[in-house]
């Protein structure tokens, strides 16, 4: 009869094995990672900062700019003098319609204070006359090009935010790498547990580089989108605002 | 001179922007999703919680029965390698005899007898067997040498041998330490001292091999067996861990079971 024994193993490979938190995980790996590393990850962080803060504003100042517009619009088509009109422009400011509105309205004022009653027994008595419809037109054209101006404000900081942080991750990440690989040479081994945790903190900045470019480009082109409508939009009202001055005060 | 539609437009671009609010906005949603990278399950960013401890099974002897010839695996066998092409050896051949001159027939030479002789005894095979009546040739107890080696890991013994070790591995990279580190543990140790107990022990094996951190896990409840298997780790020596295992240390937990 033998004797019978029974031993059981339980193996725990010391620190690889142990259970780490994800919180202890990713700050070491911003830890670890070398002092260009960190740098780069601070430039790409104010970018994606600075973007995300004109993203807002613009996502703000555009959808403002819609929802006065539409409203503008309706009062202007219901209103009878332009007056009427200017005396609602200040609850609507942010449509750029109204600052081509602003910009007409005071050019026929400006007309009507220079230019004495009209005599000609073609006009009614009283009625004022412009003097100069060109003027108007390019008053108009000044204020929409100044609104258009004021729309793609801070824009292209998106298009350049969306065309450089992808090269500044990818040259912390080419950095990172050349580290990892002298660490290696170093070493001595190419074991994968001492070449991928180099690696892993190379990529770390072309992953930011990516978080704050992907944004901004998308964002870049439908804020671009927003304003050719607008500026289509204004070239249109400019249209129609001549019309009713050519018809009224002609 | 300054028109009326220029002082229109100045008075537009001068209306505040609102920008520092939304830089503000865009600070805290930055630091906020800092800290959700930060605090997230683990579970979210796809990391594997634990990985699966690797253990081991390790049975010295095997259940009490009839010996049925211990380990009879074969897979350990080493593969032969092919043999050499043997050279060819020439032979030379001998001299071919001389044939005898040529004769005459002389006239009073006898005859051969034209008839074969009659055999004096059957062929064997040419009639029928006759039956045995004698007890069955059966399989003796005797250990035949098949040349075969056990590896000594993977496989089981049938039947429960009695001398076969069982052991069931794990994705442990090198099952041959484990092998080694347990029958050097298993000199230093005797299952016998007439109780019956399970002691579990944990130690750490250093990357040069010594056994540090020796401490009783689970005890037994009898010190005298919880010091026997604590003797045992105290006096092994155990070789260098193997290249292959990149980590400095290696962890352990030993169960001791002791039977009366």
């Amino acid at each position: 009869m033998h004797t019978l024994g029974s031993l059981v193993l339980a193996l725990q490979v010391q620190g690889g094995a142990a259970p780490v938190t994800g919180n202890t995980d990713v700050i070491r790996l911003l830890r670890d990672t070398g002092g260009i590393n960190q740098a780069v990850l601070l430039v790409l962080l104010i970018f994606s900062i600075s973007s995300w803060a004109v993203i807002l504003h613009k996502a703000w100042t555009l959808r403002a700019a819609g929802d006065h517009s539409k409203r503008f619009i309706e009062v202007f088509r219901r209103s009878s003098k332009f007056s009427e009109v200017q005396a609602a422009c200040a609850s609507l400011s942010a449509s750029p319609l109204v600052g081509v509105f602003q910009s007409g309205y005071a050019e026929i004022n400006a007309q009507f204070r220079l230019t004495p009653p009209a005599t000609d027994a073609a006009v009614p008595a009283g009625r004022a006359t412009l003097k100069s419809l060109a003027a108007v037109d390019r008053a108009l054209l000044r204020a929409a090009s100044a609104e258009i101006g004021k729309l793609e404000k801070r824009v292209a900081f998106l298009a350049t935010t969306a065309s450089i942080t992808p090269f500044i991750g990818l040259f912390g990440t080419v950095w990172g790498i050349l580290v990892a690989f002298n660490r290696i040479g170093a070493t001595g081994s190419t074991n994968l547990a001492i070449v991928a945790p180099g690696i892993s903190e190379a990529l770390i900045s072309t992953a930011a580089g990516l978080f704050a470019a992907i944004p901004a480009v998308y964002f870049y082109n439908h804020f671009s989108t927003t304003v050719k409508t607008f500026a289509t939009e204004m070239d249109d009202f400019a249209l129609e605002f001549l019309n009713i001055a050519e018809r009224n005060f002609t | 001179m300054n028109e009326a539609a220029t002082q229109a437009i100045l008075a537009r671009a001068g209306a505040p922007s609102g920008l520092n609010l939304t830089i503000a906005w865009s600070v805290a949603a930055h630091v906020g999703l800092v800290l959700f990278f930060l605090y997230m399950p683990d579970s979210w960013r796809g990391r594997v919680d634990e990985p699966p401890r690797t253990v081991m099974t390790i049975s010295l002897g095997g259940a009490p029965g009839p010996r049925a010839g211990g380990m009879t695996q074969i897979g350990g066998r080493t593969v032969q390698a092919p043999v050499p092409d043997q050279p060819v050896r020439r032979v030379d051949a001998p001299p071919a005899a001389t044939p005898p001159a040529m004769t005459l027939p002389r006239a009073d030479a006898r005859s051969r007898p034209r008839t074969q002789p009659r055999p004096e005894r059957a062929v064997p095979n040419a009639t029928g067997q006759t039956l045995t009546t004698g007890a069955e040739p059966q399989e003796g107890p005797s250990r035949v040498d098949t040349r075969a080696r056990g590896q000594g890991f993977g496989l089981t013994t049938g039947g429960g041998g009695g001398t076969g070790v069982q052991l069931d591995v794990g994705n442990f990279c090198c099952p041959e330490y484990l092998e080694q580190m347990t029958a050097l543990i298993q000199r230093n140790w005797t299952s016998q001292h007439g109780v019956a107990g399970t002691t579990t022990m944990k130690f750490t094996i250093t990357r040069g091999g010594a056994i540090e951190q020796v401490a009783v896990e689970l005890p037994s409840g009898f010190v005298a067996l919880d010091l026997a298997a604590q003797r045992a780790l105290l006096l092994t020596r155990l070789p260098e861990l193997p290249t292959p295992f990149p980590n400095p240390s290696l962890t352990i937990h030993m169960k001791f079971e002791y039977s009366r």
